[in-house]
């Protein structure tokens, strides 16, 4: 897998997330799928309304930190089968998605764990940082 | 040494990515950064070097591609 494949131009579509369950179709051993679908929120921020986030990543470092994650994950949970993550670069708006997790397991509470803390994971480790776009043209980069 | 600029401090550089001259520790490696670009020192950020974070005792060849990264804000 190239570092890239795991940064999505733009917005995850529906369509590409359905493709993604599908591929596991001969995966017949497999009992669970537990998915997480991350979407951009209309908040307000000091009387101004998100309109859409514009994230940007460091490519290089992407395939390397995913890499990190499944090994934590697959270390922890022995019925896990596979783990896909996608996130999304450039501009994602309001109600569009952001982050698609799909771990996929042989029943189902490896799967919900794991994919809960594959998220965690993912906000802690992945570098990854979001630009807030508000209605009125002005924008706020978040978390410093 | 190519230096990137990712998040905030890209906008406060006004670029994403930049060249110097440089050999010595990570630590002081941030206060030439501090020098450099006004609001750099401020903010908090890891440094990796040829994409793996570094301690600021770490030595740094001149050679290496470093990454400013502040707090990661994915998801």
């Amino acid at each position: 897998m190239t570092n890239k494949s795991h940064l999505t131009d733009g917005p995850i579509s529906s369509e590409f997330i359905a493709a993604e369950i599908d591929k596991h179709n001969t995966k017949t051993q497999l009992g669970a799928h537990a998915l997480f679908i991350g979407t951009v929120r209309a908040d307000e921020v000091n009387g101004k309304t998100v309109s859409g986030i514009e994230y940007s990543a460091y490519d290089e470092m992407i395939s390397a930190t995913v890499q990190e994650i499944k090994d934590i994950l697959f270390s922890k949970y022995d019925d896990l089968s596979c783990m896909h993550i996608y996130h999304a670069k450039g501009m994602v708006k309001v109600g569009e998605h952001s982050l698609l997790v799909m771990v996929s397991s042989g029943h189902r509470k490896q799967a919900f764990a794991a994919s809960e803390e594959c998220v965690e994971l993912i906000k802690e480790k992945l570098p990854v940082w979001k630009k807030e776009a508000y209605a009125d043209g002005s924008h706020k980069w978040l978390g410093h | 040494m190519k230096v990137l600029f990712f998040g905030v401090l890209s906008e406060l550089a006004a670029k994403s990515a930049d060249e110097f001259d440089f050999a010595g520790t990570v630590q002081e490696f941030r206060k030439m950064m501090s020098d450099q670009y006004s609001g750099f020192s401020d903010q908090k950020y890891q440094i990796a070097a040829n994409q793996k974070v570094v301690q600021d005792d770490h030595v740094l060849e001149g050679n290496e591609e470093l990454a400013l990264l502040p707090p990661f804000t994915g998801g």
